[in-house]
């Protein structure tokens, strides 16, 4: 009967424990991935690949996906200075430098990428006159990789690539 | 039946019902809170408080915490043609970072934080730059960005919500 006794008291305790105070489980980092440890609900550490073992209600570990985010968009409108209507499409990637970073920019980090380039693009193809345009394509392009870069490394990225595929204005179009 | 046979099964009712009790309370779900969300508890449906960063149990099903993330969402509004005070047609895109002012407010106002707060960001902007005299000039794109936030958190201030970092990208 001692026996019985002790076995339901460590089975109730057992179950207490997990019910109130949390259990330990674990968590798999694969090599595209990082993660930040929180504890208490802030951020202890940064965690690598591999595989760790957290004590739910105290820990947990926020992944991240550092693989690179592709930004494509086409056929998008913008007025030049000169009053002209251009339309753009743009091509780029970043992947994520920083997990801790990256996670404090914005509610979804895969957004980021995204919204800085068309802000970054919209405000350079705004600031040019379309013989700007037309004399080199690739100094606009290079304006906007100069204001993108930044932003992006402020946020926890890095800017892999970026390339504007088309600009056409009314009459000229250069295509790559 | 004697002392010991009581005892015994006394024990075992006792451990019956703690075991029935802690998988109630087993089934209530763990909710953990880092230190960009806040928790929105209600008790029996009523708003009691905030909660801050950590984990939390609760012991009932009575107990509901809804989570609210307090990070920025950044948001592009293309495009948009509007009537300047000369009566010329312009056009304006603006980026723009919404973010939850009031955890309570963001969750009990809005179904969709971000869409519903859109339109009324949209027409806002549109009734501030329609009192302005399109320029090119940096100082006025500075000076109609920090007005568009002003006159938006305006609106968004009684929903919970709020704008930041607004800036110009398109102005005609």
């Amino acid at each position: 009967m001692t026996f019985t006794l002790f076995c339901f008291v460590f089975l109730l305790g057992v179950m207490a424990l997990r019910v109130f105070a949390g259990w330990l489980v674990s968590a798999t980092l694969v090599e595209y991935q990082r993660g930040v440890l929180f504890r208490r609900g802030f951020p202890a550490r940064e965690v690598g690949t591999g595989r760790y073992r957290v004590w739910t209600g105290i820990e947990k570990i926020m992944i991240v996906d550092t693989r690179p985010v592709q930004v494509s968009y086409e056929n998008q409108a913008v007025v030049l200075r000169d009053g002209a209507a251009a339309v753009y499409s743009l091509l780029g990637s970043a992947r994520v430098d920083d997990v801790r970073k990256a996670l404090y920019a914005a509610s979804n980090y895969n957004h980021v990428p995204v919204f800085v380039l068309l802000c970054c693009a919209r405000l350079v193809l705004n600031d040019c006159t379309g013989a700007q345009i037309m004399a080199s394509r690739d100094a606009v392009a290079e304006q906007i990789i100069n204001r993108a870069r930044p932003r992006l490394a402020a946020a926890g990225f890095e800017l892999l690539s970026f390339r504007l595929t088309e600009v056409s204005i009314p009459q000229q179009r250069i295509f790559e | 039946m004697n002392a010991a046979n009581v005892l015994e099964l006394v024990y075992l009712a006792t451990a019956v019902v703690l075991i029935v009790f802690l998988f109630r309370f087993g089934k209530v779900p763990r909710t953990y809170l880092t230190d960009y969300m806040r928790g929105v508890r209600f008790v029996k449906g009523t708003f009691v408080n905030v909660l801050g960063p950590g984990g939390y149990k609760p012991l009932t099903r009575r107990v509901h915490i809804e989570v609210v993330d307090m990070r920025a969402v950044p948001v592009l509004l293309e495009s948009i043609s509007y009537r300047d005070a000369l009566e010329s047609e312009s056009v304006i895109s603006i980026g723009a970072e919404m973010l939850v002012d009031d955890p309570y407010l963001a969750a009990t106002s809005l179904k969709n934080r971000i869409g519903d707060s859109l339109p009324i960001v949209r027409d806002t902007l549109r009734t501030t730059v329609c009192r302005t005299i399109a320029d090119r000039s940096p100082e006025f794109r500075a000076k109609v960005a920090a007005d568009i936030q002003g006159a938006v958190n305006e609106k968004l201030h009684r929903m919970g919500m709020k704008i930041s970092n607004v800036e110009i990208t398109e102005l005609f």
